[in-house]
């Protein structure tokens, strides 16, 4: 077992930081799991590739045999619907003058593209860890508030 | 497991845009400046962890930390839910705007009703944390198996459907979310218990 909440043996102390230290193994077992794949959460990308054709894949890598993708004329009237390549590839050079690439994965995740436009992706960790201080520096300036609010009371 | 737009239908957009409603509304009400710190960093662990994905055989799956939002925050884990599950749809697609209502309300209600199981059980903070955790992961699969059924049903249809993938693909997440509650409500049950009572504050 990782944790003894009761051992007679040990300090309330200690108590306390087996409980911290299997946490933090558990949450880097989990990083790490995260880490080995590096996936991020599953939204579906479109990347062009040559040749009038997409890559279609989830965030990180893979994709789903179920997706389905979708070419739109500038009207938005269907041109074609079809599967993936084992590789995760659509080619839609064939058509002519397709619009719009949708793609849909029949488990609620989709993806949209606009034959010829370039899509532009955040970096995942530093936005993360910029979120993280945001949300760090709310939580401190409103402790500091309360803090000085309860000073001033007293 | 977010749901992106154009997968719901009208009216299914609709009711959860109203029940999210709801649930934030209460969630804001009467909200202490106290609590604030608490929410913000749940939020922001919310945004950080349920972005990571997990690999399972083929697929993968992503955390909620529902059950933990749900025991954590009380009635505020709507709050917190909605702006972390908005931030993620307007900075990386994950999810979407129309289908921001039904993603909230999705792991809202479990989160709600974690926070009520945890304060029900007469067991030690891990059992009852892994009891919120697990509760919480299978009734956001269950609501969201609901709201891709009366959107479309023919998602349930076939043996492989994908009401049956996404019932099996998550069964890992159970376990994974029961132990890693379990751990973490312990861990503030011991350092922090104030911060599990109800507007308990940070």
């Amino acid at each position: 077992m990782l944790v003894f909440p009761s051992f007679p043996f040990f300090s309330s102390r200690h108590r306390l930081i087996f409980p911290a230290i299997s946490a933090m193994v558990i949450m880097s077992a989990m990083l790490f799991m995260a880490l080995w794949q590096p996936v991020w959460a599953h939204s579906l990308h479109i990347d062009p590739l040559e040749g009038d054709r997409v890559q279609v894949s989830y965030d990180g890598g893979g994709f789903s045999r179920r997706t389905v993708v979708t070419v739109l004329d500038p009207i938005g009237h269907v041109m074609e619907e079809g599967r993936l390549d084992d590789e995760g590839i659509y080619a839609f050079g064939h058509l002519e003058n397709p619009h719009t690439i949708l793609v849909d994965d029949g488990l609620g995740h989709r993806a949209q593209w606009i034959v010829g436009t370039t899509q532009r992706r955040l970096h995942k960790w530093p936005v993360v860890g910029g979120m993280w201080v945001l949300f760090g520096g709310v939580a401190w300036f409103f402790h500091r508030r309360v803090h000085h609010k309860r000073s001033v009371i007293s | 497991m977010h749901l992106a737009d154009g997968v719901l239908n009208a009216p299914t957009i609709a009711i959860t845009y109203a029940g999210t409603a709801a649930l934030v509304g209460y969630g804001l009400k009467q909200i202490q400046e106290e609590e604030i710190p608490k929410i913000s960093l749940m939020t922001g662990t919310f945004f950080a962890v349920s972005l990571i994905s997990i690999p399972v055989g083929p697929s993968s799956i992503h955390p909620l930390i529902a059950g933990l939002l749900g025991v954590m925050l009380g009635r505020r884990a709507p709050v917190a839910l909605f702006i972390g599950l908005l931030l993620q749809a307007i900075l990386f697609q994950h999810g979407g705007l129309t289908s921001l209502g039904a993603n909230t309300l999705m792991l809202a209600i479990p989160a709600l009703t974690a926070r009520q199981v945890y304060l029900r059980l007469s067991l030690s903070p891990l059992v009852k944390g892994m009891v919120a955790g697990a509760l919480a992961t299978v009734l956001t699969v269950a609501i969201l198996v609901l709201l891709l059924v009366t959107s479309q049903p023919l998602f349930a249809r076939g043996a492989a459907s994908v009401v049956n993938l996404l019932i099996i693909g998550h069964l890992p997440l159970v376990a994974i979310e029961a132990v890693v509650t379990g751990f973490a409500l312990q861990l503030m049950a011991r350092a922090k218990p104030q911060w599990l009572e109800e507007g308990g504050v940070a």
